[in-house]
This record gives structure tokens, C-alpha cells and sequence, in this order.
């Protein structure tokens, strides 16, 4: 028996019962309340020995994987598919994740990870509403071990003899370094989501009423949410690197399904601000984060299912069914949860809501609406072909519905970024609105005369630009009023929510810009060039030197040589596998922060017809700007989650300052 | 006070929001139904829009030995109309069935096959032929237009067109001769 | 879902919110710090009514100086709407690679897994490409293409669904899930308003009328909106039953010009493409059914095509469409030169063909014209013995 299949399994199986005694634990300890009356149960007391070994556990068995990838131990059938002797060390690390089941085992790693943070960060508490949030947390877990001790257990032996060479990777797998950190930023940002909805399940069902609900979920929030807002532009990013033909996003199925949790997380951490600091939109924040960890689920379910058509899909597999019946338990306990228990949780005052006022609140709403409007659509889009499949004939969903649909929405959104800043929680008049906005306005009216004047008539660009200016104005001047407000420190002032929103809008701002641009403006064809040749194509000198062709066993491998404006030499490869038609083309690309020029090699001269390259040649501005636009939101989002780091555990309200819990009120009716 | 925090009064739950609640709870459980006893999307095919419509003429000069070919030129007779690459391996796995299928009818003079190159020279693609030990006549393609106007994504792709030539069925991947034979039983 | 609790309240929860946010600072910074919150304020029956403050607020604006509001944000409005829309309507032509490029976004590779052609580099894809381009050189409408397809890979090759019921639903069930959305809201606004004023008995001037005002408003807002479904509905009905209703996908051949028409049917007329260019032809003729230069070019192809395959009747039929050009505007230089060269080469009538060649050279015709048919014409002349013009030298 292999060393590295006995210590994989045992690592899942030792946390896998640590999980469900842990369960067990808690369960007997909340049965009538006990948690309630004898406040010396607290988390540390109950299940320290499990969580060590829950974390231990996975954290072996991942071990193991990792050991059996880099010695190329064949004997396991996961290895032997995903890895080969001459798989470049990176790639046989990122292995791990590069196939369906051991995906599932990074999952369960980083959610381990999560629930073990959780723990020590609360594991001196003993309110009901923590000890039920890990409950949830580990039953979420439980779920996760079952899926990797079962149905997609990645430590199989082959079936038959030990082979000498793995089949190694996907190929497009082995291509940029990208696919090392995308998977990892994407995961840590949905398992992260998990947190959150224990929390807010915890909420309904402890029914404790002084607890800061809102104020303790921010942080578990929003780290998931930075993690999946880079993992998203790095696979972004990654498919701009690698899929060849210079686009970045597709609105293929498996990207929405990261895209439509992002959208609710977003709406909730807005509705979320106006809960925590009026107490207002409550269940509404509490709906939405339900919404988003069942949208990860969803995500999750789609991605490994096989149902949607996708380019990222995992290979059809039999965990759909296990994720369609979590689903169908995550979605009746949530509605159970908002419809039966939510009325418990009152909202402290609607004034606000009913007299749809020029309010932060009313702008919260609006924001809320527009994402929760775009999820919608791409709700449907992603899931109406399987639908319709049922009824009618097939049918495809693509870009172009999506454009149309969502659009619209985005510019709203856009603008309401400049509006919703500058509100306060006191309704304003239009008229002081008016003169709060002028300067952007005025900025943003500028900015399009000038680009009208000056013959640039694409409106689409016209439109984000000066929605962009208007906002990102605006952005800046609440930064400026943080910093004299935080004593002309430029460190306290961008540290916080205040601060690290604004930084954050200013990021969407820039990729919403720079994402336009590059599809309105930017320009695809190709050149056809003999040895030598220069082409010109929209003012970038392509010249082809020469063709370097290498044979390999698998593949047959053609590099181009080629200079860009001279500079180079750029290599954009073609690589042809014996049973396709096609080959799989490996772009180059000479980026600068003003555009990116992005060439392939489209055609390879066939012998005796013609001796010229095909070079497809994908000029786009602004690409750079994407990435950066992704970082910084990514930045912002952690900025404004630093001071919570250094609040103490405060989950109870202290009840001497402020006597003003929602619930005490109702109770003293 | 601490303790009396903890006893909530009970609330009654509107009539109105557990009917919200529960319409969204069927709508997402019906949902989740379809989606669970949906197919994989690797194993849906499209029902060709061609089958039961006249089939659009092929006419070229035959890889195979040079003669003028033409798909109407075929009528009288069921014609497997059959594309193929030579780097395609699931067109070697089916060329088995393809040959006997050749061989039975060629006895019965009531159907011939049409093969028509999909992406690849001539020279490779006659070569081809010549190694699995195909008669048949084939036909090249290089711009791809034969393929379009019978909407072949990938091959092998396979129809079968009735002696008045219509086209009767689609086969996508690789046949096999009980496949074969059913379908051409079904239309006789 | 929020409005139940809201019976449950005391009037304690709805005032008293004292306003402290860090905003407050920022507003000190702002020159036109002139708004009071809308603050209900509790009095000692337990009663509230809304302090008015409006007044109050703009004597503020006054004396803190020039109302810019009112002057900078029309022409800041004026001139946002202004480039906006110039940039939107200024008329963009299309290169055929624009367009080629355009179309091929729109379709599925029927080898890929979701992905358009334009992103594909299967062989397939490449083949759609070419197929597309030399549509489009051919003179093709998107309609076409698009349908063209459609018609041997199915509508799943349309990424923008359309063409069934199920791809019409497709964009129907957002639209109505975004209207509901958009309309329960007004709604539950409004609904809230006018409770909260009945509730309360807020001590409003005329608390009759305004609660009545409200009442009529909220049930115009609900039969208007119902309408508007109802209309939504029987419009997408009346699509689909095959009414011609506005916003119907038209194709695009029908949004050309007569002359961007006449242009192509000219362009098509000269690559030999004779079926395309008489349909062409018809089209314009079904625009405008006096247009002298279509109805010319249509008789003089048709006649050519008559004469090629020796039917008569066909050759009568452009005699008789050039006869009715002339109807319409006799001084039409190339229907007399069509007309002679019929009667001479088809119709072997010397002497009516002089006539029309004299008539022809009489209405100053470009020199190009007369350079290619001056055989011809010399030959009519001459068989007609008639003088030859000095034009034709």
C-alpha cells in the first residue's frame, strides 16, 4: 500500500470524524438551552481537540497530495491524470487544483481554514449565536469531507498497473503562472462566504438580541470579497494570457457562476453599512447574504455538474446530484430562516425607506436593486438553456445578451457611485444635492464636450468616461475631506471604511473605463507575412523573422518569431496534438499601459500552397489598466477591513451607552 | 434584565409573507428539479433542421480517383453521406462499420457512400481511404461550405439521404453498423 | 417583506434620530449647508406632525449666496445630453470588416463549448468566418447570414437567442422579473406614504385632500402599471402571431437608400450577377415605382437575358419596362440608348434604333456612354442611311 494514499485518506477520514464529533458536541451542549444559562461553555472548551484535528486532518491529506504530485507517485489515479514526469514543478504543485477532485480538496482546505479562524477568533465566546455559527460552519464542512471522502475522493488507487508516465495536465493549464494563484483567490473567496452565512443563519435562529450582528459579519465579508474580486480579474487576466483570442471575459457560464455571488456579496456589503450604523435594511442584508453563499453553492454545482456549456468546466462528474440536494437544504433553511424568523429582527426605523428620500439609505436601495437586477439577468441567462432544453429545442445564451441586458444597469450604478457618497443618513434636499454634485458634474460635462469636440464619437465611451470622471471626482474628494478630517495623516485616512471604499470605487471606476474601452475601441484582423515581411497594422509594425518548429512526442510545437515596432523578439506559438483539428495557440503579448498588442499565429504555411505565416494580430487599450483596476479594489476592500482586525471581540452591545437594541424596544412596547 | 432580553415576544408572521415565501420556495425547487435531472451538455445534441428536407447538392471532382462526382448523380439509391478527417481518430474507429455497410450494400445496389473531406488535404485525406480500404468517392471541401450547408460541427459526422434525396437522419461521432442498418430499415 | 413590522412600532422609534455622522464635518465644508433633516417631532399627545422646513431652507440659500444651482446645472445637463447624443446619432458606416467582425460575435462555434466563432480557432469556426466575409462582399443583410445558418446548424448558432418562442421568452422573463422589481417598489413607496399618513394623523394642512390625493394617485399607479403589463403582454402576442408591429426585426436590406440600393444593384449588375441585381432592382421599384434609372436597368438586363436565350417575350418585357421609364421622364439619355441598341441587335429595326440614338445624342449624355456604344450607333445610322452626327465623328 502507497504511503501517500494511506496518509491522505487517513487525513480525511481523521477530520472528517472530528468534524461530525464536533457536531455531536455542540449539539448536546445547545440541547434546552444550555448554552444560555451556563456561560462557561464557551467554543475553547467544547471542541478544541476537534477543531485541531479538522485543520490537522486536511491539511495531512493535502500534504499527501502535494508529496504524491511532486514525487510523480503514479499509483494515484488523480496524479496519473493530472501530472507528468517533465510537468514543470509549478504546474505539479497547482496540480492540486487543476482537476475536479482535488479542486474539492483545496476547497475543503480553505474552508477548514476559514472555520478554524473563526474559532480562534471567537473561541472565548459563549453567546448561542457564535456556538450555532460554527455549528452551521461545521456542518458546511462535514458536507465538503463527505463530497472528498466519497464521491470525488482524489487518493484512488489506478486501476490496473502502475503507469510509468502520467498523462500531465490539461494543456492550457500548463501555460501562465496565473493558473497558480487564480484557483486559490477565486476559493478563498467563495468558501469565505461561508462565514458570513453561518453568521447570519446563527442570528435568526439564536434569537439573541443584543448581539452586534452587522458589526461582527463586516470583516468575514469582506475578506472573501477582496479574494474573489482579484480571483476573478486574475482569471480574467489568465484567459487573456492564454485562450488566444484576446478577450477576457465571455459571460461563459462557469464565470458567471463566480460573477453572480460577487454581484450579491456587493449588494449585501452596501445594505450593510446602513445596517450597521442605523440599524436599518436588516433582514434585507441578512437575505442577501443568504443569497450569496446559496449562489456559491449553485457556482460550484454548475462549474463540476457538466450541465452549461463551458470552456472551464470540470469534467462531468457524479457530485451534482450531492450539490443539488445541499442547495435544495441551504435555500428551504433560508427561507424558512427570513420568513419565519425574520420578523424578529425589527428594523429601527423605516422613516428613511417610506418616504423614498434623498437619503444614504434610498441610495443603499437603489444600489442593491441594480445588482441584484444585472445577477438576475445573468441568473437567467447562465440557467435558461438548460431550462429551455426541457421544453424546446437547444438553445445559446452569449455575449451579446448579456451586453444588452446588463448594460443599462451598470450606468446607473456608475453614477450612483458619485450620488451615493456624498448622502448622508439625514434626507437632503434636491436642491443641496445639486450643489454638492456640481464640480463633478461639471468635470463629467467637460470631459465629454472635449471628447465630442475632438471627433471621438463612440458613445459607449463617451458615456463611461464622464460617468467615470463624475464619480471618480467625487471618490477623490471624500478622500481629501477623510484626510483633513484624520489630521493630514495619508495612512489613518485611507485606512477604514471611509477611506478604503473610496479607494475601491476608484478601482471599479478604472476598470469599468478601461474594460470599455478595450471592447468598443479595440481592433482585430490579420497579417500575412513571408520570412522578413513587415506589415502595418492600425500603426503597429508587425514583422515575421522566422518559423521554429519542435517535434515532440505529443505535440508538435511552432514558434513564430516576431518583432513588434521593432522591439522583441515576441514568440506567439502554435501547438498541434495529433487528434485535432486544431491548434492550441500560445499569444504574445507587448502591453503598455496606453494599449496592448496581442499577436498568434493563426495559420501555419501548408507545404507546397503558400509560404506565408497567418499572424492574428488583437490591438486593445487600456488592458493594463484591468489588472490595475482589480488590484486596487482588492486593496481597497482590505484598507477598509484593518480596524476591525484590531477591535477587540466585542459581539455583545454594550448596554449601558447605548440602550437601543431593536428588540429591547419591542419587548418594552 | 439580561435575562428577560433573552424571552421574545412571539411574532405573528404575515399571511402574505409566508405566500411570498413559499412561491419562492417552489419556484427554486422546481428549478433545482430540472437542473438535477438535466443531461450533461456534452451528450445534448441539436435535432438537425435539415432532416426531412431536400439535400443540399454536392458536385466536385473525386480525391479518390478523379472522376466528376455529384450528389444527385446518386439518386435512385440511399447515399450515407460521410464526414471525415484524417486526423480525426474516432473516423478510423468507425471506418469498420463504414466498410462493411459498403461492402453488404454494393450486393444489394441500393446504397453507396459519399465521403466528404472535413478540414484536410486531399492527399492525406485520399491516403486515408486508401488505408482503412475505401472504394467510395470523396469529395474535397476545402473552404468549408459543404460542411456549413449541412451544419457539420465536428466529424465524423454521418447522414443518411433517402434515394429521392432527402436527408432522412443525422448520426454525430462514430456509427456503427447496427446503427446503420436500423436507420436504413426504418426508411425502406 | 419590510412593511409588516411597521404596525408594531411606536412613535418613540420614528423620531428623535439625532444625526451625528461624519458627513456632518464634510457639510460644514460646503458653502451651501442648507438643509434641515426632514424631522418628525414628537409632541406631547403622542402625536407627530412634519416641521416644514422648505421655506426656511432657501432664505438660508439666499443669503449664502447666488443660487448656481439653478443656472450651472441646465447647461451642465444641456451639454452632457448634447455630446451624448451627438456622439450616438452621428451616422457610423460600417466597414465590412466591422460588420464582419460584428456578426461573428453573434455566432456559436458549433464546435466549441459556448464560445462565438470570432473567438474560435476551430476549423470550423474558420470556415463560418470566410463564409461570413464573402456574405458580406456578396451583399448580404445580417438577417441573411444569420438566417442562413440557422437554417443547417439550428437557432442554438444565434449567441443573441431569437427566432422561437423560447428564445423570445428568454429576454421576456428578465424584462418582467426587472419590471416587477421596479413597480413593487414604487408601489410599497407609496403604499408606506399613505399609511403612514392615515396611521399617524400627521398634522398636515388639508390631511383630507393630500390623503385622497395620495389615495387616486396610488390607484393610477396600479391601473397604469397593469396596463402597461397588459399592453407589454399583447405587443409580444401580436409579434408573435406575425404582426408587423414597430421594433420588429427588419432586415437590413430594407434600411438602404434608394441610391445606396441603386449602387448595389449597379455593383451586382456589373460582377454578372443577374438574379440578384434584378431583385435588387424590384426592390427599389417596390419604394419608389417611378424611379426611371431602376426600371431602365431592370428592362435593359432583362432584355439582354431575353436575347442570350432567344425568348422573345422576355426581350418585349424590358422593352415595354424602358418604354414605361420614358414615360416617366423622357429626357433620360440612357433609356433612349437602351431602347436603340434593343431595337438593333434584338429587334434588327435599324431605323426605330437611329431615332432613339439621335435622341439619346440630343440630351448631352457623358462621353463614356457614347464611346462604348458608338459601333453600334454608326451601324444604325449607317443600315438606316441616315446622316451619321458629327459626335460620333
Amino acid at each position: 500500500m502507497d504511503i501517500n494514499i494511506v496518509l491522505g485518506q487517513a487525513g480525511i477520514y481523521i477530520a472528517l470524524l472530528a468534524t461530525l464529533a464536533a457536531i455531536i458536541k455542540i449539539a448536546i451542549n445547545t440541547k434546552n438551552n444550555r448554552v444560555q444559562k451556563d456561560s462557561d461553555i464557551r467554543l475553547s472548551n467544547l471542541i478544541k481537540v476537534n477543531m485541531a484535528l479538522i485543520l490537522g486532518g486536511v491539511v495531512l491529506s493535502v500534504l499527501a497530495m502535494e508529496h504524491a504530485l511532486i514525487s510523480h507517485d503514479f499509483s494515484l489515479a488523480y496524479v496519473a491524470q493530472n501530472n507528468a514526469i517533465q510537468t514543470p514543478i509549478l504546474y505539479t504543485v497547482a496540480g492540486l487544483w487543476s482537476a475536479l477532485e482535488g479542486s474539492i480538496l483545496l476547497w475543503v482546505l480553505l474552508l477548514s481554514c476559514y472555520v478554524t479562524a473563526f474559532y480562534l477568533y471567537f473561541k472565548n465566546s459563549a453567546e448561542p449565536t457564535i456556538i450555532y455559527a460554527q455549528l452551521i460552519n461545521l456542518i458546511i464542512c462535514l458536507f465538503f469531507l463527505f463530497l472528498v471522502a466519497f464521491p470525488a475522493n482524489p487518493f484512488l488507487h489506478v486501476t490496473g498497473p502502475v503507469p510509468t508516465d502520467g498523462t500531465g495536465p490539461n494543456p492550457l493549464l500548463q501555460d501562465n503562472p496565473l493558473v497558480a494563484i487564480h484557483p486559490i483567490l477565486l476559493y478563498l473567496g467563495l468558501t469565505g462566504f461561508t462565514i458570513p452565512f453561518s453568521l447570519t443563519l446563527a442570528r435568526l435562529f439564536a434569537k439573541e438580541p443584543n448581539i452586534l450582528w452587522q458589526k461582527t459579519t463586516r470583516a468575514w465579508l469582506i475578506f472573501p470579497w477582496c479574494c474573489l474580486t482579484l480571483g476573478i480579474i486574475m482569471g480574467a487576466w489568465w484567459s487573456y494570457e492564454v485562450l488566444g483570442w484576446g478577450g477576457f471575459w465571455a459571460w461563459d457560464p462557469v464565470e458567471n457562476a463566480a460573477l453572480m455571488p460577487w454581484l450579491t456579496a456587493t449588494a449585501a456589503m452596501h445594505s450593510g453599512i446602513a445596517t450597521e450604523e442605523k440599524r436599518v435594511l436588516k433582514t434585507w442584508t441578512m437575505s442577501l447574504i443568504l443569497v450569496t453563499f446559496a449562489l456559491t453553492i449553485l457556482g460550484t454545482y454548475l462549474t463540476r455538474s457538466g450541465v452549461v456549456e463551458s470552456v472551464h468546466a470540470f469534467s462531468d462528474s457524479n457530485i451534482g446530484i450531492y450539490l443539488i440536494v445541499a442547495l435544495g437544504v441551504i435555500v428551504l433553511v433560508s427561507l424558512y430562516a427570513i420568513t419565519f424568523l425574520g420578523p424578529n429582527i425589527a428594523e429601527k426605523d423605516r422613516s428613511y425607506l417610506i418616504q423614498g428620500e434623498i437619503s444614504k439609505p434610498a441610495a443603499f436601495v437603489l444600489n442593491n436593486l441594480l445588482f441584484l437586477i444585472i445577477g438576475i439577468c445573468i441568473f437567467i441567462g447562465t440557467i435558461y438553456p438548460v431550462i429551455a432544453e426541457h421544453f424546446s429545442g437547444t438553445i445559446s445564451i452569449g455575449p451579446p445578451y448579456y451586453d444588452t441586458l446588463t448594460a443599462p444597469f451598470a450606468f446607473v450604478a456608475l453614477i450612483l457611485m458619485g450620488v451615493g457618497p456624498v448622502l448622508s443618513y439625514n434626507p437632503i434636499k434636491f436642491n443641496a444635492l445639486g450643489n454638492k454634485l456640481l464640480f463633478p458634474a461639471l468635470m463629467a460635462a467637460g470631459v465629454a464636450l472635449i471628447l465630442v469636440v475632438t471627433g471621438f464619437t463612440n458613445a459607449v465611451d463617451v458615456i463611461t468616461y464622464s460617468c467615470a470622471v463624475f464619480s471618480g471626482s467625487v471618490a477623490i474628494k471624500q478622500l481629501s475631506l477623510n484626510f483633513k478630517r484624520s489630521e493630514k495623516s495619508v495612512l489613518k485616512s485611507l485606512i477604514g471604511r471611509k477611506g478604503g471604499s473610496m479607494i475601491a470605487h476608484i478601482g471599479i471606476l478604472i476598470l469599468a473605463a478601461a474594460i470599455l474601452s478595450a471592447v468598443t475601441l479595440g481592433q482585430r484582423g490579420d497579417v500575412s507575412l513571408y520570412k522578413g515581411q513587415t506589415a502595418t497594422f492600425d500603426n503597429a509594425k508587425i514583422t515575421f523573422l522566422k518559423l521554429i518548429t519542435q517535434n515532440n512526442p505529443q505535440d508538435t510545437v511552432t514558434e513564430a518569431k516576431v518583432l513588434i515596432n521593432n522591439q522583441g523578439p515576441y514568440y506567439p506559438a502554435i501547438t498541434i496534438f495529433p487528434n485535432e483539428s486544431q491548434g492550441i495557440g500560445t499569444p504574445a503579448i507587448n502591453s503598455t499601459p496606453l494599449k496592448d498588442i496581442y499577436i498568434t499565429v493563426s495559420e501555419l504555411p501548408t507545404g507546397s500552397s503558400s509560404k506565408s505565416v497567418i499572424i492574428g494580430v488583437v490591438i486593445q487599450p487600456f488592458i493594463f489598466w484591468i489588472w490595475t483596476g482589480g488590484f486596487i479594489i482588492f486593496i481597497g476592500g482590505l484598507l477598509s477591513i484593518i480596524p476591525d482586525l484590531n477591535n477587540k471581540k466585542t459581539t455583545k452591545r454594550n448596554l449601558t451607552n447605548e440602550k437601543e437594541d431593536e428588540d429591547l424596544e419591542k419587548i418594552t412596547v | 434584565m439580561t435575562t428577560s432580553l433573552s424571552v421574545q415576544p412571539k411574532q405573528s408572521v404575515g399571511k402574505k409573507r409566508v405566500l411570498f415565501g413559499s412561491t419562492i420556495l417552489l419556484v427554486i425547487f422546481g428549478l433545482l428539479g430540472i437542473l438535477a435531472y438535466s443531461p450533461a451538455a456534452s451528450t445534448v445534441s441539436t435535432r438537425s433542421p435539415l432532416l426531412g428536407k431536400p439535400a443540399p447538392n454536392i458536385a466536385g471532382t473525386s480525391i479518390t480517383n478523379n472522376k466528376y462526382v455529384s450528389l444527385s448523380d446518386y439518386r435512385g439509391k440511399f447515399v450515407l453521406l460521410n464526414f471525415f478527417a484524417s486526423w480525426c481518430s474516432p473516423c478510423f474507429q468507425e471506418s469498420p462499420a463504414l466498410i462493411t455497410f459498403a461492402y453488404d450494400h454494393k450486393q444489394l445496389n441500393n446504397a453507396e457512400i459519399l465521403g466528404v473531406v472535413f478540414a484536410d488535404t486531399a492527399s492525406s485525406a485520399s491516403h486515408f481511404l486508401k488505408s482503412i480500404g475505401a472504394t467510395w468517392d470523396a469529395v474535397e471541401d476545402p473552404s468549408g461550405s459543404i460542411a456549413i450547408s449541412y451544419g457539420v460541427s465536428e466529424p465524423p459526422e454521418t447522414f443518411l439521404i433517402s434515394p429521392t434525396g432527402i436527408v432522412l437522419a443525422k448520426f454525430i461521432g462514430p456509427v456503427t453498423l447496427k446503427g446503420l442498418n436500423n436507420a436504413l430499415s426504418r426508411y425502406q | 417583506m419590510i412593511s409588516d413590522n411597521f404596525e408594531n412600532k411606536t412613535l418613540e422609534d420614528v423620531g428623535g434620530e439625532t444625526e451625528n455622522s461624519d458627513n456632518a464635518i464634510m457639510d460644514k465644508n460646503n458653502l451651501t449647508n442648507n438643509f434641515v433633516p426632514d424631522k418628525l417631532v414628537e409632541d406631547s399627545t403622542s402625536e407627530t406632525h412634519l416641521t416644514k422646513f422648505g421655506d426656511q431652507s432657501n432664505e438660508d440659500s439666499k443669503k449664502s449666496g447666488p443660487n448656481f444651482n439653478k443656472i450651472i446645472w441646465p447647461i451642465i445637463l444641456i451639454l452632457l445630453i448634447g455630446s451624448f447624443s451627438y456622439a450616438y446619432f452621428k451616422p457610423k458606416t460600417l466597414t465590412d470588416a466591422q460588420r464582419a467582425a460584428n456578426l461573428e460575435s453573434q455566432i456559436k462555434c458549433p464546435a466549441c463549448e459556448g464560445q462565438s466563432v470570432a473567438n474560435s480557432t476551430a476549423a470550423i469556426a474558420v470556415s463560418i468566418k470566410a463564409k461570413v466575409y464573402q456574405d458580406i462582399l456578396n451583399r448580404q443583410s445580417d438577417n441573411q447570414i444569420l438566417n442562413s445558418l440557422a437554417n443547417t446548424y439550428g437557432q442554438a448558432i444565434y449567441l443573441s437567442p431569437h427566432g422561437s418562442s423560447a428564445a423570445d421568452l428568454s429576454w421576456i422573463i428578465p424584462l418582467l422579473i426587472i419590471f416587477f422589481i421596479l413597480f413593487g417598489l414604487s408601489l410599497t413607496f407609496i403604499n408606506r406614504q399613505t399609511r403612514f399618513i392615515t396611521k399617524f394623523k400627521l398634522k398636515i394642512q388639508n390631511q383630507p385632500t393630500h390623503r385622497s390625493k395620495l389615495n387616486r394617485f396610488r390607484k393610477t399607479f396600479l391601473y397604469s402599471g397593469i396596463t402597461l403589463i397588459l399592453l407589454g403582454i399583447l405587443y409580444f402576442l401580436g409579434l408573435g402571431f406575425g404582426l408587423n408591429l414597430p421594433g420588429k426585426a427588419q432586415s437590413q436590406k430594407a434600411q438602404f437608400t434608394n441610391s445606396q440600393l441603386l449602387t448595389i444593384a449597379n455593383f451586382e449588375a456589373s460582377t454578372g450577377d443577374d438574379a440578384q441585381a434584378v431583385s435588387t432592382y424590384k426592390q427599389i421599384l417596390t419604394n419608389d415605382p417611378k424611379n426611371v434609372e431602376a426600371l431602365s436597368q431592370e428592362g435593359w438586363i432583362i432584355s439582354q437575358n431575353g436575347q442570350f436565350n432567344h425568348n422573345n417575350s422576355l426581350v418585349a418585357l424590358g422593352e415595354a419596362l424602358i418604354l414605361k421609364a420614358m414615360s416617366y421622364n423622357p429626357n433620360y439619355a440612357i433609356a433612349h440608348l437602351y431602347l436603340g441598341t434593343i431595337y438593333l441587335t434584338d429587334l434588327n429595326n435599324s431605323a426605330s434604333a437611329a431615332v432613339q440614338y439621335s435622341k439619346f445624342l440630343s440630351l448631352n449624355p457623358p462621353k463614356n456612354l457614347i464611346e462604348t456604344s458608338k459601333p453600334e450607333m454608326i451601324l444604325a445610322f449607317k443600315n438606316s442611311s441616315l446622316p451619321i452626327p458629327n459626335i460620333l465623328g
